[in-house]
């Protein structure tokens, strides 16, 4: 193993880091119940995740400098070489049974052994499951992201969650240590070491994401979409944990393990390791089962349905759980296990075609709602959906590079979303409202740049990271099994710009209309959440630049002559656990179309829209497929006809027999003393003289016994 | 002779328990059970004085003793309570104390 790793900082300085916002929501929720005034419990938890930020950003830059597993690094071993070669070229992979291709790039940080391994040879090895972290470019790449933005969308929250008048909401200490823990769980989901502590962070996001969907709990559909969220996440879990157990059982159960002693048997560096020296069969069946977790964790076809109704909760945490952070979990994974999927083009193609089903199907849905902050969770679903396809084709650095740009312009739409909703009284149905650019300018600004990076216009940062992703589609090996694939994500490109330009002219364009909630002077929002916002939005402009290189004038390798993707970001993740399948050079042209695909889609939105028609043009042009799409494919029908309707039977079936039988049984039982009870009670009459003379008689009968047991025996 | 003080005894002690059983005033009730008390004390005694084997002793006569201690204390403390009975409930009607039922 190399010692990869190195940081001017001591490594346990780093790992305090997910600790921070923990420290800060404890105190948050101490704030609760010293019952100290409301108006200030955020500290804690902004202070704890800002120390956070400052780690993360330190990380980022530190594991960028640290020059270990680099590629080009001078007097490297050529085994080691040979290696790195391969990865990026991705020759050898896809045939590399009993290969072993895995190079550790990463350091594992133990702050001490969590729980051993319960048999005795086990124990014996010394294997454990310990609680340790992952350091690897990886690693920083998602800490970089996941601390900024939630530090920038919790500053916003302590605007957010009041009234006009700035008082706090009711549960305002409750909100912010729940985001807390939600930091702090996602931390350790992207830092943890190994896959039991991955599925503790993966859990603990699960139920953070639960109470905050239900943080309006009073409402009734707020409650049921926290549970509907939870119980669609523990169908994919099931398949997660599934999948960790069939790790273990491969790699480190049986007479001859694969696993040596001394290695802990699910930390990441062991099972990538020996992965590939399973059977096909296996290393797919362990993808599939993860992929399941995925699947449900990152809202993929067919486990999407709870983050449309996860849009319950809060706007900010519809921005960091359900569009940038939390949702991305499931990317992360797959990218952490490359090594797994990589050995399996059967999973590969899979996620890929996962991918580009929920890309295509959450896009239509999304052009037919009304709801600003559902148009959204469509929007996520398919730009999830993106990242997807990115893992499927073999080209895993796109599709974090994507995570990465999608956190900042999403985060950047929701909270715009919020700000107009804050502005509008709470209403959020863009029937109800429209022409607000006079209203509310600078959310007016801020929201089309967030809605030009969404929609991939040129140079801002959700064109080049999309881009590549469609490029990979389209050059990947993928492509020779699925022309189709490329095209699809490039008309869904052009349905995204389409459904985000109609949400903004619907919104902001036209004559001026207000809801009734609105009050009579809506205004802007407070700079306490519009600070946030300007660094989201430089963010949505320049973050993909990380991935863009200046190539001198080529003009056959470049986009405008001087910019050609994969750039430093995609440089950095090469000293990580992804397998990329490497860059195909040329096809520059495909950028040219992308960009004129998504100026078609923003234009058609102009001409049908920009002038916020109260009645619907597509619902007119449409007809019945607007209707479908309008309606989500009657999918939450669907499944509630086929499975939560029958699951509900079974558990009414179960109840009447319980209630019927088992109970029944009991009250038999209870019946019975209680019934020879009440016969024999006739006899206590409470008359003195009955009972003597039932002594008397009881006892002439005894004499007579007696007497006859003695003329018996005689 | 024996027999004819058994006799005695016995019917006393039947008289008592026909009594005790019939009778409805609670004061009648409780001099049935001084006749059945002295009923028993004269088997005692006269199992003393004609003992079913060996010579006499002077034990039945010793136990009738005590035992018409008792009778009397026993006697003083129950006419108490039937006096009592009648200060609370205002009748002495055995079939009227019917407490102990459950309903």
């Amino acid at each position: 193993m190399l010692a990869a790793v190195e940081t001017s900082l001591p490594l346990s300085l780093y790992a305090t880091l997910p600790f921070w916002p923990l420290i800060g929501a404890i105190l948050s929720g101490v704030w609760i119940a010293a019952r100290r005034t409301a108006h200030t419990a955020h500290w804690p938890v902004v202070l704890g995740v800002a120390i956070s930020a400052i780690l993360g950003v330190a990380l980022f830059s530190e594991l960028g400098r640290s020059t270990a597993g680099e590629p080009a690094r001078a007097g490297s071993s050529t085994e080691q070489g040979a290696e790195l070669t391969a990865m990026f070229t991705g020759g050898d992979l896809h045939a590399g049974a009993g290969g072993n291709t895995f190079v550790d790039h990463g350091t594992t940080f133990t702050l001490y052994n969590w729980m051993s391994f319960g048999d005795e040879p086990s124990r014996q090895r010394g294997q454990w499951i310990a609680f340790n972290f992952y350091f690897d470019r990886l690693t920083g790449v998602m800490m970089l992201y996941i601390t900024v933005v939630s530090l920038l969308i919790l500053i916003y929250s302590i605007g957010y969650m009041r009234d006009h008048h700035g008082r706090p909401e009711r549960g305002y200490e409750r909100f912010f240590a729940f985001l807390g823990l939600f930091v702090f769980s996602m931390c350790i989901l992207a830092m943890a070491g190994n896959f039991v502590l991955l599925y503790l962070g993966w859990e603990a996001v699960g139920l953070c994401s639960y109470l905050l969907i239900g943080f309006y709990y009073p409402r009734p559909s707020a409650a049921a979409a926290a549970k509907k969220a939870f119980i669609v996440n523990r169908v994919g879990d099931f398949g997660f944990a599934l999948g960790v157990f069939s790790i273990y059982w491969f790699l480190a159960a049986g007479p001859q393990p694969l696993v040596q002693p001394g290695e802990n048997p699910l930390d990441y560096a062991v099972v990538f390791k020996y992965v590939g020296q399973l059977e096909e069969w296996q290393i797919t069946l362990i993808a599939l089962l993860l992929l399941c977790g995925a699947v449900g964790k990152s809202a993929q076809f067919p486990l999407y349905v709870w983050l449309p109704d996860a849009m319950e909760g809060p706007t900010p945490v519809s921005a960091l759980i359900h569009a940038a952070t939390m949702v991305t979990a499931g990317v992360y994974m797959i990218a952490r296990c490359g090594p797994i999927y990589a050995a399996s083009t059967t999973a590969l193609g899979v996620v890929a075609v996962v991918g580009v089903i929920g890309a295509f199907l959450a896009a239509t849905m999304a052009m037919a709602q009304y709801d600003m902050k559902r148009i959204l969770a469509y929007s996520t679903i398919s730009q999830l959906a993106y990242m997807f396809v990115g893992l499927g084709c073999g080209a895993p650095d796109s599709a974090v590079f994507h995570v990465f740009t999608h956190a900042w312009f999403k985060a950047l739409l929701f909270l715009c979303a919020g700000s107009v909703m804050h502005a509008m009284g709470g209403v959020i149905d863009v029937r109800q409202f429209s022409g607000l650019r006079s209203v509310l300018p600078t959310t007016y600004r801020l929201m089309v740049v967030g809605c030009l990076a969404l929609a991939g216009f040129p140079l801002l940062s959700g064109f080049w990271s999309k881009d590549e992703i469609i490029h990979a589609a389209f050059f990947g090996e993928i492509a020779e099994g699925m022309p189709w694939l490329g095209g699809l994500l490039l008309l869904t490109a052009g349905i995204t710009a389409y459904y985000t330009f109609r949400m903004l002219f619907l919104c902001f364009h036209g004559p001026l209309r207000l809801p009734k909630e609105a009050g009579e002077h809506p205004h802007e929002s407070p700079p306490v959440m519009l600070r946030p916002l300007y660094v989201l939005a430089l963010g949505s402009i320049f973050a993909g630049y990380l991935g863009v290189s200046i190539s001198a004038f080529d003009a056959g390798a470049s986009f405008l002559g001087f910019l050609a993707p994969h750039g430093y970001f995609h440089e950095y993740l090469h000293a990580s656990t992804l397998v990329s399948s490497g860059h195909h050079p040329g096809g520059i042209w495909l950028m040219y179309v992308s960009a004129l695909v998504a100026l078609a889609g923003i234009g058609l939105a102009w001409m049908r829209y920009g002038a916020a028609p109260v009645e619907d043009p597509d619902a007119r042009t449409l007809g019945v497929l607007w209707r479908l799409w309008h309606a989500k494919y009657y999918v939450d029908e669907l499944y509630d006809r086929v499975i939560v309707q029958p699951l509900r039977r079974l558990g009414q079936l179960c109840f009447a027999t319980d209630n019927n039988g088992i109970d029944g049984l009991i009250w038999f039982a209870a019946a019975v003393p209680r019934g020879a009870g009440s016969t024999l009670r006739a006899l206590q009459r409470g008359a003195l003289q009955g009972y003597a003379l039932a002594m008397v008689l009881g006892l002439v009968a005894l004499l007579a016994f007696w007497q006859w047991l003695d003329a018996a025996a005689g | 002779m024996l027999i004819a003080y058994l006799l005695i005894g016995a019917a006393l002690f039947v008289l008592g328990l026909i009594g005790f059983v019939t009778r409805r005033n609670l004061i009648i009730v409780f001099l049935c059970t001084e006749l059945m008390f002295q009923g028993i004390l004269i088997n005692a005694v006269a199992f003393t004085r004609y003992p079913l084997e060996g010579p006499p002793t002077l034990d039945g006569h010793a136990f009738a003793l005590f035992l018409l201690a008792v009778a009397a204390s026993e006697a003083a403390l129950g006419l108490a309570l039937v006096t009592l009975l009648y200060r609370y409930r205002g009748t002495l009607d055995a079939s009227a104390l019917t407490l102990l039922k459950e309903e």
